[in-house]
């Protein structure tokens, strides 16, 4: 027997099966840190994709207050799309802007669905679009409601007066006794009730 | 005892049994069976040869931080909003605008804190991965210095991060100018911090035990 500690050490090495080595849990915790990325990263992507809606493209006379980029499309004030780019048609007579609307109006752009621009407008007996003067014009937009979605629409050059969703009827008057108090085709809604 | 040939090696104390602590410093001797968890006597710290898992941490940070730098560059980092008119600026829509209004020396910071140093230091760490997962031995002076270098840059990039930071508290007013940050902010911070745990992780001394003829005591 070999007093020093050593020695024993290594005759027990010798005499004792090796331990089983396992290489330890093979899956490390901090691979949760890419999954963590790659599960944002992808829900990221996923809620882009799905916000994305359809691009269309409008026409004007003029892009006059439109700026690519960053003039919104607005309906009832909500913002539902943003202009793209702003293109001069191949005869240069009217002014092609690009937008990209958002999904929840993509089934409402149909063949009655109307684009104006909002700019400050002082017309005959009423002023509007005030607040344009500060937060630079945006383009309206009045739902469709039937047909299949497109993609190309005419803008109109001055809002509506009447949107399609206003409750009541509405008339045109062709009487030329009115035209001092009604200006150029003007239509004149009769409120829902009041007809019967 | 197995003392490598190589005259680079023959002091190194892992050849001799040794290693030292990594938070004091002090040596050791390695213990001959091997133990999990083994402490430095002086201050109590755990002992390792190498940065433990120091491989796949610094992969891990790595493409973690490659996945965020995507939404960090697609997503804007600031909405300024002027006189009722807002705009979101991405990183690089950010270096564009300070380029177009002549503030050349600020695009400059901004294109080489925000864009060059993150990309940099994720091409420079996944090379240095790579060539320590083929035990390459192609310049490791090279590799070394490279190291450093990224160690240092690396909390430069969150400049941009601060930049954002003292915009949205210093131009607050009211309706006539107002700065928010942008959910790319919170990305591009995530961007810079994996990257510089990547960097901490990272062993560089791995480098080097590539160049030793006998490295299976290394690996531990």
């Amino acid at each position: 027997m070999n007093p020093s500690p050593t020695d024993s050490v290594s005759d027990l090495q010798e005499a004792v099966p090796a331990p089983a080595i396992s290489r330890g849990r093979r899956f490390s915790i901090v691979w949760l840190i890419p999954l963590i990325a790659v599960l944002v990263g992808g829900w990221l992507a996923i809620k882009a994709w799905r916000e994305s809606g359809p691009t269309i493209t409008i026409m004007f006379k003029s892009a006059e207050g439109l700026v690519p980029g960053k003039t919104e499309i607005k309906y009832k004030d909500v913002t539902v799309g943003k202009v793209e780019t702003i293109q001069l048609s191949e005869d240069l007579s009217q002014v092609l802007v690009t937008a990209t609307m958002s999904r929840e109006v993509a089934n409402y752009l149909t063949q009655d669905t109307l684009f104006w621009v909002v700019r400050a407008r002082v017309a005959a007996g009423e002023v509007t679009g005030i607040s344009t003067l500060f937060s630079g014009a945006y383009i309206g937009v009045a739902p469709g409601t039937e047909g299949k979605p497109i993609y190309r629409f005419d803008g109109q050059e001055k809002p509506p007066s009447v949107l399609p969703d206003t409750p009541g009827r509405s008339f045109t008057s062709r009487r030329r006794s009115w035209a001092h108090w009604i200006s150029d085709r003007r239509s004149i809604t009769v409120r829902s009730g009041w007809d019967a | 005892m197995t003392l490598s040939s190589d005259g680079l090696n023959k002091g190194t104390a892992a050849a001799h049994g040794l290693y030292n602590c990594h938070i004091c410093g002090l040596l050791v001797r390695r213990p001959k069976i091997p133990a999990s968890h083994v402490h430095c006597p002086r201050c109590g710290g755990r002992l390792h040869l190498r940065k433990p898992n120091s491989i796949s941490r610094t992969w891990a940070c790595v493409i973690a931080a490659m996945i965020f730098y995507i939404p960090a560059n697609l997503l804007p980092v600031t909405v300024t909003t002027y006189l009722g008119r807002s705009q979101a600026d991405t990183i690089m829509s950010g270096v564009i605008y300070f380029m177009k209004s002549g503030s050349w020396g600020i695009a400059g910071i901004i294109f080489v804190a925000s864009i060059v140093v993150p990309i940099a230091k994720l091409m420079v760490l996944s090379g240095l991965m790579f060539s320590v997962q083929r035990r390459s031995r192609w310049r490791p002076l090279e590799r070394a210095h490279l190291y450093r270098l990224t160690e240092t840059i690396g909390r430069w990039s969150m400049l941009d991060v601060f930049v954002v930071t003292v915009l949205v508290a210093l131009v607050r007013l009211g309706y006539l100018s107002t700065i928010e940050a942008g959910p790319g902010v919170v990305y591009f911070a995530a961007v810079v911090v994996l990257t510089m745990i990547a960097a901490m992780t990272f062993d560089p001394r791995l480098i080097w035990d590539a160049l030793e003829k006998n490295d299976e005591s290394i690996t531990d």
